[in-house]
């Protein structure tokens, strides 16, 4: 008897750590969006800086059923089954994006830059030459005329 | 407060900020979207395909949303063929033309 009682209460100990570990690691890491830790500023962009239709489309159907789940779990007060409809929609979505990826990415050159990578460290006694590279880099991303364009 | 109502709490405050976050983001240009209806090939302009491909996402993004919202509802809502032509149509439209741009053109 005493052990189905301990057992119990080490059941709902473990419920509850799970449910403040959830709670803070969501706090945690909207908190480092709001501040910035966490960049979001090329959420939607391909490597060449511009924004890609693909990917925005992917992030609004992934709210839009993250939203719906919820919803839909809070009314039904139980898990909705995946219907064909949600999947049909999400597939139709991420193939999109990774046809759009392949297109790209069948045509890249190799020296294009993300803008959002980070620079490189400048070595002892050659930061102008590491300067310059970034530069030219920046200005190549800016001007985007490699035949690499594909979204 | 139960450990139900505690979760139920988390994930609503997290999903709905989140979503508040991105989409200040957006309207806010805190989220890059330059280039979003722009012909990557260098003329600059403005593609049409792009457009119809987001007004598609937006209006299909919509009605779920509502179907979604609709009262009584305890399952996700079935995506009617229509929808599905028009959604998969703009989509392919979209692909096409960059297929065909990165294949035929180049």
């Amino acid at each position: 008897m005493a052990n189905m009682v301990t057992g119990e209460l080490l059941a709902k100990a473990c419920e509850l750590l799970a449910c403040l570990f959830l709670g803070a690691l969501g706090i945690v890491l909207l908190f480092e969006i709001v501040t910035n830790k966490i960049d979001l500023e090329w959420l939607i962009s391909e490597d060449n800086g511009h924004a890609s239709m693909a990917r925005f489309q992917l992030l609004v159907f992934t709210f839009v059923i993250a939203i719906s789940f919820v919803r839909l779990t809070e009314s039904a007060k139980e898990f909705p089954a995946v219907n064909s409809g949600v999947l049909t929609l999400l597939g139709i979505s991420a193939s999109t994006y990774a046809v759009g990826k392949g297109i790209q990415k069948s045509g890249e050159t190799p020296e294009q830059v993300a803008p959002n990578t980070p620079k490189p460290e400048p070595t002892t006694g050659k930061k102008g030459e590491a300067d310059k590279s970034n530069d030219v880099k920046t200005t190549s991303d800016e001007g985007n005329q490699g035949p690499a364009h594909a979204d | 407060m139960s450990l139900i109502a505690l979760l139920h709490w988390e994930a609503v405050t997290f999903v709905y900020s989140f979503a508040f976050i991105v989409a200040y983001g957006l309207l806010t240009s805190r989220i890059n979207t330059k280039g979003l209806f722009l012909d990557k090939s260098g003329s600059g302009g403005i593609r049409p395909e792009r457009v119809q491909l987001l007004i598609a996402t937006i209006a299909l993004a919509t009605k779920y949303i509502s179907d979604v919202s609709s009262a009584g509802r305890t399952s996700f809502p079935p995506l009617d063929s229509g929808w599905l032509y028009l959604f998969g149509g703009s989509t392919g439209t979209y692909i096409a033309r960059k297929v065909y741009e990165r294949f035929v053109v180049s």
